[in-house]
């Protein structure tokens, strides 16, 4: 063989896309010439060398990038899942463009867009709390001022009497279907609020009264004349209070940093806008959330809330408008005491204390009845809803398709009444601990009662140390590297 | 789920729109396209832009998906047409200094998390010497043409088969071989040219 022409044969051999015959040729010529024998080494030689490039990924950066793109995914499902289906939200669409007619040019890109880019998070209760934050707009300066005195908005809530309003909202999950949708129409007085919830996707009405005074929470089902009552305790109402009293939250609320909108025409009045996207503004349990408050420039008062975002880690999305608020009406007793005389009450349960204990005890009961499952988020928002879901796919289990679990003869109403309200003290205590920045971070869409060796929830107890509840509900102090080991288990 | 081959989830993707499926095959191949990626952009921060886009496009365009390819062909090639698309949209930028996720370089925007604790780590200095080495190596593919070094990376590095090369670039089988050959042959002047056979 010409030896001077087996360079590019040698390359060949060596990146193996030498033909059978020639392979064969070379290798016995290989044999016997050093020249090429040297000449191979020095190739492999190289092209061990080669090998010596290994880009280096940490496992953290990892789970990050990983995180970032089912985030992305997700978003992308929610825009096909919206597009190819739901009046309902089309209906909110089309009211959103209707809103955004007169918005100055320099407002800001639609909210639902934004979320998606920043990827934020909101829940839909989150939109009744801020709905009640607007609620305190008392003492009108009419005219005499040509915008609207976003400062002084903390300082005219003192004495609000009464009035209502209206919310629609749409949730849905990572996989783009429903968790649930609802309106509610609100109303609100001193000591309490009333909520009529109606779910059209059950075509199902609930009509909840919570009394600060009363220290009461009734739910009332009218088609089935039957309500189910939660007495609060003290340290309950005073959470609660806190939580959702508007005079308490418009001051939470006008402490994060917003941007002003401008002006635009809502229900053929002037209003001006501001939208709350602090990142800090993650109070009542959900991790972040975009606000856009609309208040008549010769009322002060407001008259269009937008909230989108969504709970849970991105497992639910959440779209809120709440509108038609009419302040100061027609305070009516009847609207506020409910008149339960035709009513049987199928429940009464007590509120229990926020804490540890009480959270295992909820996990544990929501995990008794769905095989191990344990509730995809814990934002406030999606406790009722999920846990109505949770009921439904049992009894459609159970008894097939026809009609809703409250109408069975046996249904378990203290079971389920029992169930709701140690839910919500779940959310609460979460809700607590994440607006005091104790890291915690909750795993239900991952983690299940068997999963003895993971992480469902974990939270900071002190600087070096965390607590862990496992997926087994047992309870582990760990050191960060151990819980960065744990965590990383989850990705497995 | 894990027991499902590739195209398998990806019909319970196209036809469940199953984002468990879609999290598999993020999984199975997140590691191993991320750094396909990086080696063929060489940089890491631009390499995960173009990861996520790979497979936001994955997702976005799942319907588009054929049957008779495997995933793992599909997947390479939205990646190496986006990259090859961003290397070519660079080339009529301003040339800026690498960026790498290698140790020792300075990054512009973030470090990637864990270097921190192997700066922190006693044989980080051995680490570092051996990056050294590495960013001479990563220099010289970089600076092979790019219809060389998809290629060439395609096959070191990734492991891929020609006859999957050539259907990732939708090249002859031919042209996968003797462009293997052209840019191993680049490779081995610029070795010998800057003296780093010794360095072995």
């Amino acid at each position: 063989m010409n030896c001077n022409k087996t360079e590019d044969q040698l390359i060949d051999y060596l990146l193996n896309i030498l033909n059978q015959e020639d392979r064969g040729e070379l290798e016995s010529h290989l044999g016997s010439c050093l020249k090429c024998q040297q000449k191979l080494e020095s190739f492999k030689k190289a092209w061990t060398l080669l090998e010596k490039w290994k880009p280096f990924i940490s496992p953290s950066d990892l789970r990050q990038i990983k995180q970032e793109a089912m985030d992305n995914i997700r978003a992308q499902n929610l825009i096909e899942e919206k597009s190819s289906k739901e009046s309902f939200i089309s209906t909110i669409e089309s009211e959103k463009r209707k809103a955004q007619i007169g918005r100055q040019k320099t407002s800001k890109v639609l909210i639902w867009k934004t979320i998606i880019n920043n990827k934020i998070i909101a829940s839909a209760t989150a939109a009744a709390i801020v709905i009640g934050i607007l609620l305190g707009v008392n003492f009108i300066n009419k005219l005499s001022v040509p915008g609207v005195v976003w400062g002084q908005l903390v300082e005219r809530i003192e004495n609000i009497d009464f009035y209502t309003y209206r919310t629609r909202s749409i949730s849905l999950d990572i996989h783009g279907t429903f968790v649930g949708q609802q309106t509610s129409h609100f109303y609100v007085w001193k000591d309490g609020f009333r909520m009529d919830r109606h779910f059209p996707w059950i075509n199902y009405d609930i009509i909840q009264y919570t009394s600060w005074l009363d220290k009461t929470f009734i739910s009332v089902h009218p088609e089935i004349k039957k309500y189910t009552r939660t007495l609060l305790t003290d340290e309950y109402i005073n959470r609660m209070h806190f939580r959702e009293d508007p005079r308490l939250s418009i001051k939470m609320f006008m402490s994060y940093n917003y941007t002003k909108l401008g002006r635009k025409i809502v229900d053929g009045q002037e209003a001006e806008g501001i939208e709350i996207n602090d990142p800090k503004f993650g109070k009542f349990g959900f991790e972040g959330c975009i606000a856009q408050i609309w208040v008549n420039v010769d009322t002060n008062l407001p008259v269009l809330l937008e909230l989108e975002g969504t709970s849970g880690h991105g497992i639910v999305e959440t779209k809120v408008i709440s509108e038609n608020f009419k302040w100061n009406g027609e305070y009516d007793e009847s609207i506020v005491e409910p008149d339960l005389s035709e009513y049987s009450l199928v429940a009464e349960v007590e509120s229990i204390p926020v804490n540890e204990e009480s959270v295992v005890l909820a996990l544990h009961k929501f995990s008794e009845l769905v095989n191990g499952k344990y509730p995809s988020s814990l934002a406030n928002s999606s406790a009722t809803v999920e846990i109505i879901m949770t009921y439904l796919k049992i009894h459609k289990e159970k008894m097939g398709t026809g009609f809703l679990f409250w109408q069975e003869e046996d249904f378990d109403w203290e079971g389920y009444t029992a169930l709701h309200s140690l839910l919500n003290t779940t959310c609460t205590f979460y809700a607590e601990l994440f607006n005091t920045d104790k890291e915690i971070v909750y795993h239900g869409e991952k983690v299940t009662a068997d999963d003895s060796d993971l992480p469902l929830m974990r939270w900071k107890i002190t600087d070096d140390k965390y607590r862990v509840l496992f997926g087994d509900l047992s309870v582990e102090d760990v050191s960060e590297e151990q819980l960065t080991e744990l965590e990383e288990a989850l990705n497995r | 789920m894990t027991n499902y081959s590739d195209e398998h989830l990806m019909s319970s993707l196209i036809e469940e729109r199953d984002l468990g499926a879609f999290e598999e095959l993020l999984t199975r191949y997140e590691k191993r396209l991320l750094i396909y990626i990086i080696r063929l952009v060489g940089d890491y921060h631009r390499a995960q832009d173009l990861f996520q886009e790979t497979f936001y496009r994955i997702y976005k365009h799942r319907k588009s998906f054929n049957p008779d390819l495997r995933f793992s062909t599909w997947a390479y090639r939205i990646a190496t047409n986006l990259c090859i698309n961003e290397l070519k949209r660079k080339k009529h930028e301003l040339e800026l200094p690498i960026e790498d996720i290698s140790l020792g370089k300075v990054y512009s925007h973030r470090p990637p998390k864990g270097v921190n604790k192997m700066l922190s780590n006693p044989s980080a200095e051995g680490k570092l010497i051996k990056k050294d080495l590495e960013d001479k190596i990563r220099d010289l593919v970089k600076s092979l043409p790019e219809k060389l070094r998809s290629i060439f990376i395609l096959s070191k590095y990734q492991g891929l088969s020609n006859q999957e090369i050539a259907q990732i670039l939708e090249m002859p089988l031919g042209t996968v071989k003797s462009r293997l050959r052209q840019g191993f042959k680049l490779l081995l002047e610029l070795i010998e040219k800057r003296g780093l056979i010794d360095e072995l």
